[in-house]
């Protein structure tokens, strides 16, 4: 796992050397979960994407001060936080009294700030939901494990290897086939949303 | 598109490639299906993850983030050497997340150390070099010069008298007959007299003792009463 490479720091040395196209793919990696983390505090779809917009656009221009002694995503979160806190206060409304956790989005207290998505939200929401957990239920088992054990549980591919008894470059493939097998079956209903939204 | 890349691209998003600098990353910087492949991926992972605790988020703000950072300027950073970014890697604490800029105190020292140079060479050469009288100043010096009677009418040195000092011993009638006061020659007396003038005005400027040295003692005919000479100060 030491000759790994990390990703972020890969990319956050090329954002730091001119290299735009490289921020690109941190946002594409980390909007879902800035987005999650800011509908904690507001419940506005069309805010919680204005906020998350303006996060990664104020990591952008403090990218010149990152130096890489804490992990890229919690710096990232931090901001979020605070952006999410700043807008809160901007348009007038209370901002929570405790911290938000990086990693879950839970407040220190143990409760999540309510948010009232729009039902065409919450509908899409659903959608993803039930298409994902049919979508596992049906797949080959040894696909499954692969890719659970891999996201869920947070395992390397040479644990898994060790766990499933099979080489690294078959949990690879395992792991892409299942990916490769949800993104066709999700695809589809992104696009028919994005369809929706533009009639 | 190949779908052994888009198994690269799943490897790279666990992050599980030999090194970051590997074609693999290069691929999806550069192509665009790539990167949507690459944000899909990492979407699956966010999605069965919300799916699990009921929250699923669907955003995509990457376009407007891009067109928004179009205008702004591309970030250029210094690459660190291998010794600065280990001392960075080991600091602690909390406002380390911060690239220290270059250390400025080698640079100010050595402007410090050049101006201090730049300076004594400059007042030695005032007070060495001035009007070309090296040749002279060290006769002015050496020889018990008495400089008796100096008057000073706004600018200008009245006469300058050099007497032998005569010692107090039997041949002083004799040293005093022979060692009569003498004129300078006029050339070289206009030429000290310009420059004692430039000097009390230089010394007027900069407070610099300058030439007293050579001219404040005086000794006086042929007794021992010393008296110090009256330079002109009307340029102090």
């Amino acid at each position: 796992m030491s000759d790994k490479a990390d990703i972020d720091t890969e990319l956050v040395r090329r954002v730091q050397r001119g290299d735009k196209g490289a921020f690109d793919l941190l946002v594409r990696k980390y909007q879902q979960r800035v987005a999650k983390l800011i509908s904690r505090f507001i419940s506005d779809a069309a805010e919680v994407e204005d906020v998350t917009q303006e996060a990664f656009i104020k990591a952008y221009r403090a990218l010149p001060n990152f130096r890489g002694d804490s992990a890229f995503y919690t710096w990232l979160y931090r901001i979020a936080t605070n952006a999410a806190k700043n807008h809160l206060v901007t348009i007038r409304r209370r901002p929570p009294r405790s911290d938000v956790d990086v990693t879950s989005g839970a407040t220190e207290q143990g409760y999540e700030l309510e948010g009232d998505e729009s039902p065409e939200g919450e509908m899409m929401s659903e959608e993803i939901r039930r298409t994902i957990q049919k979508t596992l239920e049906e797949m080959p088992e040894e696909l499954r494990l692969a890719l659970t054990m891999c996201e869920f549980d947070g395992l390397t591919y040479e644990e898994i290897s060790e766990v499933m008894e099979c080489p690294i470059g078959t949990v690879r493939s395992r792991i892409f086939r299942a990916r490769h097998l949800l993104d066709s079956k999700l695809r589809p209903l992104i696009s028919e949303h994005e369809v929706e939204d533009v009639v | 598109m190949n779908d052994r890349l888009k198994e690269q691209v799943s490897a790279l998003v666990d992050n599980e490639v030999e090194s970051a600098s590997s074609n693999s990353l290069d691929q999806v910087l550069k192509s665009p299906e790539l990167r949507q492949t690459w944000q899909r991926y990492h979407q699956l992972g966010d999605w069965m993850r919300g799916a699990a605790d009921g929250k699923v988020v669907n955003v995509d703000v990457a376009d407007r983030v891009r067109m928004a950072l179009e205008s702004e300027p591309a970030i250029l950073i210094p690459v660190q050497s291998s010794v600065d970014s280990a001392e960075a890697t080991s600091s602690s604490d909390v406002g380390a997340n911060v690239v220290s800029g270059p250390r400025p105190w080698g640079q100010i020292a050595g402007i410090g150390i050049a101006a201090a140079v730049a300076s004594l060479t400059v007042l030695l050469f005032q007070q060495n070099n001035f009007l070309g009288l090296d040749d002279q100043l060290p006769f002015l010096a050496s020889s018990e010069t008495t400089l008796h009677s100096v008057e000073t009418d706004n600018s200008n040195v009245a006469a300058i008298v050099q007497t032998a000092e005569s010692s107090q011993d039997s041949q002083a009638d004799q040293l005093n007959s022979t060692t009569q006061p003498t004129q300078l020659s006029a050339s070289f007396q206009e030429k000290l007299d310009a420059y004692l003038v430039s000097h009390v005005k230089q010394s007027a400027t900069n407070g610099m003792q300058g030439m007293l040295p050579y001219a404040r003692v005086v000794n006086h005919g042929t007794g021992a009463s010393v008296k110090n000479s009256r330079i002109g100060r009307q340029g102090r």
